[in-house]
């Protein structure tokens, strides 16, 4: 496959002719594409840490669950949904709930409702055998945020629902 | 006027390959199919995704749904234009499963991969589209799926075109099966080209000046890790990467900078086999660089980068032909070894 550099004088009809042609101007038109269709699956423009803040003031998110001890509890084995896909589904939950998916901008009360509601579907997709094993008494959402602003460094951690653990009933003793 | 360096810059070399080793890049590529790219087991909510607006307002008599924010669709892609609720059961099924693999083992074959990729495409599609309607968006098999469509598009138009001359149920040609490979390598590179100028777009072209603030995102990266399976976290990725990021900027930016520049030199997957290599190779070393750095993993893009990209049996294969060619060539006679120089006498 031979390519080669428009000549001059320059035409537009030629130039678009020859990226057209050429494999990485295909391959570019795809791309670019895929970044105006944006991520409707199956296609996606892949926009994994794309937002960067800006230095100055810059925070990052997560998501924890834990037990009445304020323990952490291991998400994905217990809800078979890991931290950072938890804290996606939770502010999908608050963008219906409250109209907005930053949990700091949220009334209070529709935060609370949001963080409920995302226990009480955690709670739908438990191990039951695994959530046994750890034995809480109590789930705790909770969202910590790391945030640094014009260089003061700072690290907080907010509790967004409970949830008491319905206790498993004692067996009675056999006659 | 003409520009040699530019001309040398662009220049494409014609990308072909045998038989065997595209073989090969199916079988691979329908392993990644069946053991990473399909979700075999959705969880039971993936079947309550809302039905599209569309079927929700034909439901209503054609009126628009009175639906308040909360009852507002999440269903993302393929979700949001058909009902795909039933998949969550069907992809669930063992004869569904059976049925799949055994398709997919014709479409290595090379059998009427039009009917024979359908139903992987179909499973594929469907259940990523519910997976990613459950309210977050995962990137870790839109790959697969944009390169599964893209070579069952090259499949049905070659055979639109050649309807007289090869059914739709036969062996593909050659050139088609090539096609099939290029365009693979061609979705891929369009991929990271698209992720890419996406950072760039979105930092409006600032994403390197703004890579110190990465450091948030490592510890990000590598807490969340840590709450998800409940183990502790390794001190030199929570602290030492992130100080080392805001002590060291300029050595961060080029660092991640380099991770940028390779996702926008993904169009040269397209640009010869050699390239392809190289550029396969480079973006493999950063995808585990970052998992390494950030416990990010993205291993269906790097099996699709070693099976299209990299194609190490088809560098075998290669070599052994060359080698049998040059055997050939010399009429089978072992040469001398040129150890030292002949003397003339």
């Amino acid at each position: 496959m031979t390519w080669e550099v428009p000549t001059r004088p320059f035409s537009f009809p030629a130039a678009a002719k020859a990226f057209w042609r050429h494999p990485a101007g295909l391959c570019a038109t795809l791309a670019v594409v895929l970044v105006v269709i944006g991520d409707k699956y199956p296609l996606s423009n892949f926009p994994m840490y794309s937002n960067l803040g800006k230095i100055e003031d810059t925070s990052a998110d997560l998501m924890l669950v834990t037990n009445e001890a304020d323990r952490p509890l291991p998400m994905s084995k217990l809800f078979n949904v890991g931290s950072a896909q938890g804290k996606k589904r939770f502010e999908s939950i608050l963008q219906k709930v409250a109209g907005t998916k930053e949990y700091e901008d949220a009334p209070p009360d529709k935060r609370r409702a949001a963080g409920e509601a995302f226990l009480a579907k955690l709670w739908e997709a438990r191990d039951g055998d695994d959530v046994e094993a750890f034995s809480p008494r109590e789930f705790r959402l909770k969202i910590r945020t790391v945030a640094m602003r014009h260089g003061v460094f700072s690290d907080t951690t907010t509790e967004i629902a409970t949830m008491t653990v319905p206790q498993p009933q004692p067996k009675k003793p056999t006659p | 006027m003409k520009s040699p360096w530019l001309t040398a810059l662009f220049r494409t070399r014609p990308m072909h390959w045998g038989s065997a080793e595209m073989l090969i890049m199916r079988l691979l590529f329908a392993a990644v199919l069946l053991w990473a790219g399909i979700f075999w087991e959705l969880p039971e909510a993936a079947a309550q995704v809302p039905k599209p607006e569309w079927l929700a307002m034909m439901d209503h008599g054609g009126a628009e749904t009175m639906a308040g924010p909360e009852s507002k669709s999440s269903a993302n892609g393929l979700a949001a234009v058909v009902p795909l609720g039933w998949m969550v059961d069907t992809a669930r099924s063992l004869v569904i499963q059976v049925l799949t693999g055994l398709t997919l083992i014709l479409y290595v074959a090379g059998m009427a991969p039009v009917l024979t990729l359908l139903p992987a495409l179909i499973l594929m599609t469907g259940t990523g589209a519910l997976r990613n309607s459950m309210g977050d968006i995962s990137h870790h098999t839109q790959l697969v799926a944009m390169v599964l469509l893209a070579q069952w598009i090259v499949y049905l138009t070659a055979a639109i075109r050649q309807r007289r001359e090869r059914p739709l149920w036969l062996r593909p040609a050659h050139q088609v099966q090539e096609q099939a490979v290029f365009w693979s390598l061609l979705t891929i590179g369009a991929g990271y080209f698209a992720s890419g100028i996406t950072k760039l777009e979105a930092t409006d072209f600032a994403w390197i000046q703004r890579v110190p603030s990465m450091a948030l995102q490592v510890m990000k990266a590598v807490w969340s890790a840590s709450y998800s399976k409940g183990e502790p976290v390794s001190g030199f990725k929570a602290v030492t990467v992130p100080g080392w990021i805001l002590t060291y900027p300029n050595a961060a930016r080029l660092f991640f900078g380099t991770g940028l520049l390779l996702e926008l030199l993904g169009p040269m997957l397209v640009m010869g086999r050699r390239r392809a290599f190289w550029t396969g190779l480079a973006i493999i070393v950063m995808h585990i660089g970052i998992s390494v750095v950030m416990d990010i993993e993205f291993r269906n893009h790097i099996f699709l980068l070693a099976i299209f990209a990299v194609n190490i049996p088809g560098l075998i294969l290669r070599s052994r032909r060359k080698a049998a060619a040059t055997t050939e060539a010399d009429g089978g006679k072992e040469q001398p070894l040129k150890t030292a120089p002949q003397s003339s006498a």
